[in-house]
């Protein structure tokens, strides 16, 4: 039997246009399975004890506002947030351009180093004109511009594609925890 | 041998004995185990038993307690009741007495002989109608008591007392109307009148049509009535539908200038009335844009045709610059025309399709620019209403084409809006009059603009001083309490905010009753609480921020809880300024003139008494002319709006 040691938190915080399906993913992977219609969200936190790699974390995510004019109290939660869910809907162009030039500049400019995740939503809904639809392509070359960790492509209704982000989630946190270590390590082996 | 014999029988004795011990008593045990196992049974049985006693023991204990805090919510909820009663008690009683001032002064003019006999002979028509209605009136509130005794039954509380006596004295108010004499003529019968009248679904559609010539002048106006089902007639047109009532003939020119005397005035008063028209167009327009989907939409965008000539004061100048409508330059050396007032430029042959509401550009104060956020009073125009010019405008785009729009003002847009909505802004700041909104292809890029600038602002609408008095208002749980502490935040804006804010809320109601846009109520309550609301101090701190939000949101839903009519109020006012005390002096004799009444010449009065039980006024209409003569605000006025007027709807008061 795997001894659990310590519980660790890790803190998500996720980000993205309004009425992409942010706060969908959250309850889809809570478990919460209603469907309801659009709501706007101003801000809302969900903890979730979940299993990894034989190691139990605490999962508290962030639910934060796409509109643009709650900056305030959205980059609040940033700084203590240790990824990012970044999201947009693949029939949705506006959300996805947005990205580069909101979302990013945004969450770089108060956190350097946070690894961020790209998500798409809708993939079961295709918009019928294809102008309209986000290409692979696009996003891929948008994840190397900006160094993003990893891309995920779900439905906000599927649990299993959305359990794959927060897996995503926590591995990209212990990969980010491992690289620090390592960082400091070669900083004082360099001594 | 004697010995011999007596061993025989001692052994046989002994044998005897041993016999006893050989024979086994396996029956005998067996029936005891079998009672054993029995009693075994019968005990796990009672154990049974008593879990499942128990059991439903506590399950009736905790229904017991359910039920025991129903209770309480039902006694609280009673309580309640008990409050809103006696306050519509109390609200009756004062139209009662409101009522009986009316009467006093109907009275009054027939001492003095002052009706007309055909008034008279209205009134008395009136008359079998009160009687009808003191009759009805009895069994509502015997229905009334019924229930309160019920509720008294119930509860063996001794603080519903009170309603009790309260219901006393609706009796014996019942009991008095009853028995009154029915001479005085009695207005309260008119909103049953009126009532039975929509039952009918009859109601008089109006159209107009005036064709212009050249000049301005009107040539031919043309009025159609028309009778069909039940449709609400605007407000607005409450003048030219009153006043050529009942005539589905052509009417000439010449009576034209009588109705619209305020736009045809003599060159020297003309400044006075142009200021006077100004203001009374942008509310009609104003009302466009809430009733854009009316039938007689044809009338007002005419209405507006005639105006528009006199209010967008062309200019002939020679300008080298954009042109507003057609976005092309304006040669050098060619001709321009250049509104006074909004300051908008455009070729000759544009002129005509500038945008409607012609709203004035604020005064610029010198050094003071306008980009960098100062109180809304700095953007408002100088005559009521009090909104800034780029709200009017940016709302009408919005409700011209964004109201099927999913997720209207919240998405952002296409990318990099952020910076289209900044020029927009420039450019209404900019002093060359509107830009032109329909060559922005992104609604949102409109509504970004909207919010954009109501959050630049130096001041939330609602202003940091009442903040608190608002956030108060919409957390107090007791709902009508909260509504009359909203009122009367409301009533202490400063005047630009609270018609920028009733301005915006009506368009905001309009937009969530559209369910094509996705955006219900409580969505753009959410979208627009930091916008409207803001914090409580102009740089808050992080805890104090997240405490505020949630606030922001509840404000905004108050906000839309409140009835439309009261905001529609303050987009009104200039007709109040326009015609002060009309309804305090009905003697005036200029009144047949007015605007809101008919005129009293003889035809028109034989045409009207006929059509006057078709009632072309829906209750709408007669509402308003009922806030003229209340205060307009705090909780009296709203009570007046509440319940649609009984005594000032007729329109032979006028």
């Amino acid at each position: 039997m795997i001894s659990h040691k310590s519980e660790r938190t890790v803190t998500c915080t996720i980000v993205g246009d309004g009425m992409v399906g942010k706060s969908q993913i959250c309850k889809t992977f809570i478990g919460d399975l209603t469907i309801e219609d659009y709501e706007a969200t101003v801000t809302n936190e969900h903890s979730v004890l979940t299993q990894f790699m034989g190691d139990r974390y605490t999962l508290r995510i962030v639910d934060s506002s796409g509109q643009h004019d709650y900056k305030d109290i959205r980059t609040l939660s940033y700084k203590k947030s240790e990824v990012f869910i970044l999201c947009f809907n693949l029939s949705d162009r506006d959300s996805f351009e947005s990205i580069e030039t909101f979302w990013i500049p945004e969450i770089r400019k108060l956190c350097k180093k946070t690894p961020v995740i790209l998500v798409a939503t809708g993939k079961d809904i295709q918009d019928n004109d294809e102008n309209n639809n986000v290409s692979k392509e696009e996003y891929l070359s948008v994840m190397d511009k900006y160094g993003i960790d990893a891309y995920v492509e779900c439905s906000s209704y599927n649990k299993e594609e959305v359990n794959e982000v927060f897996e995503d989630v926590l591995l990209s946190v212990i990969k980010s925890k491992k690289k620090r270590l390592s960082n400091i390590f070669h900083h004082l082996l360099a001594r | 041998m004697d010995t011999k014999l007596t061993f025989l029988a001692a052994f046989d004795d002994l044998m005897r004995n041993a016999k006893v011990l050989q024979v086994g008593i396996e029956p005998e045990f067996r029936r005891f185990v079998g009672n054993q196992q029995e009693c075994q049974r019968k005990w796990r049985d009672a154990e049974t038993e008593l879990d499942r006693i128990k059991e439903k023991v506590k399950a009736l204990e905790e229904e017991n307690s359910l039920l025991k805090t129903k209770l309480r919510h039902a006694h609280v909820q009673i309580e309640r009741e008990a409050d809103e009663r006696r306050r519509i008690e109390h609200n009756k009683l004062e139209l009662d007495q409101q009522i009986g001032l009316v009467r006093e002064l109907l009275c009054d003019k027939n001492s003095k002989s002052m009706l007309h006999d055909q008034d008279r002979e209205r009134l008395a028509f009136l008359n079998t109608f009160t009687q009808q209605k003191s009759r009805l009136d009895t069994s509502p509130s015997r229905r009334l008591n019924t229930i309160n005794e019920s509720t008294h039954s119930i509860l063996s509380d001794s603080d519903y007392d009170k309603t009790e006596d309260d219901l006393q004295s609706t009796y014996l108010r019942s009991g008095r109307k009853y028995k009154r004499p029915s001479a005085p003529p009695m207005e309260e019968a008119e909103p049953k009148r009126r009532r039975s009248d929509e039952e009918k679904e009859s109601s008089l559609i109006t159209t107009t049509t005036v064709t212009l010539d050249a000049v301005g002048k009107p040539i031919a106006a043309t009025t159609n009535v028309t009778s069909g089902p039940q449709r609400k007639l605007n407000k607005s047109f409450s003048e030219p539908a009153l006043d050529k009532y009942g005539s589905p003939a052509t009417r000439m020119a010449d009576s034209e200038p009588e109705s619209d005397d305020s736009c045809y005035a003599t060159p020297g008063n003309r400044n006075n009335n142009r200021r006077k028209s100004r203001s009374r167009r942008t509310t009609s327009t104003a009302e466009l844009i809430l009733k854009h989907k009316k039938v007689v939409i044809e009338l007002i965008i005419n209405k507006n045709e005639i105006k528009l000539q006199e209010e967008h004061q062309c200019n002939s100048r020679n300008y080298k610059e954009l042109s507003f409508q057609c976005g092309k330059r304006i040669g050098f050396g060619r001709m321009a025309m250049k509104c006074k007032d909004c300051r908008a430029s455009c070729h000759p042959d544009c002129k005509d399709s500038l945008p409607l509401p012609c709203i004035p550009t604020a005064p610029s104060t010198p050094g003071g620019t306008k980009l960098s956020g100062g109180l809304i009073s700095d953007y408002t125009p100088l005559d009521p209403p009090y909104i800034p010019g780029i709200v009017v405008h940016c709302v009408n785009e919005v409700e011209a084409r964004g109201l099927s729009e999913i997720g209207l003002y919240r998405v952002p847009g296409v990318p990099g809006s952020d910076s289209q909505v900044k020029e927009l802004k420039k450019d209404f700041f900019k002093g060359k009059g509107i830009p032109n909104l329909s060559h922005i292809d992104d609604i949102h890029v409109i509504c970004g603009c909207i919010k954009d600038f109501l959050r630049g602002l130096k001041e939330p609408l609602v202003t940091y001083g009442l903040w608190k008095d608002f956030v108060h208002a919409a957390e107090n749980r007791d709902k009508c309490m909260g509504e009359s502490e909203v009122y009367q935040a409301i009533s202490k804006l400063p005047t630009p905010n609270r018609d920028t804010l009733a301005f915006l809320i009506l368009h905001l109601i309009r937009v969530s009753e559209c369910k094509e846009c996705k955006m219900p109520a409580s969505n753009l309550a959410k979208v627009f609480g930091p916008t409207v609301i803001g914090y409580s101090v102009p740089d808050p701190e992080p805890l104090q921020m997240i405490n505020e939000t949630k606030y922001q949101a509840m404000v905004m839903d108050k906000f839309f809880e409140v009835p439309e009519s009261y905001w529609e109020k303050f987009l009104n006012i200039d007709e109040e300024n326009l015609y002060p005390n009309t309804y305090n002096t009905p003697k005036t004799p200029d009144v047949p003139k007015s605007y809101l009444g008919p005129i009293h010449t003889p035809e028109t009065y034989e045409n009207k008494s006929k059509t006057w039980g078709k009632n072309a006024m829906t209750p709408r209409s007669s509402s308003k002319f009922n806030t003229f003569g209340s205060p307009r605000f705090g909780n009296k006025s709203r009570q007046v709006n509440k319940k649609p007027s009984h005594f000032f709807s007729s329109p032979m008061l006028n």
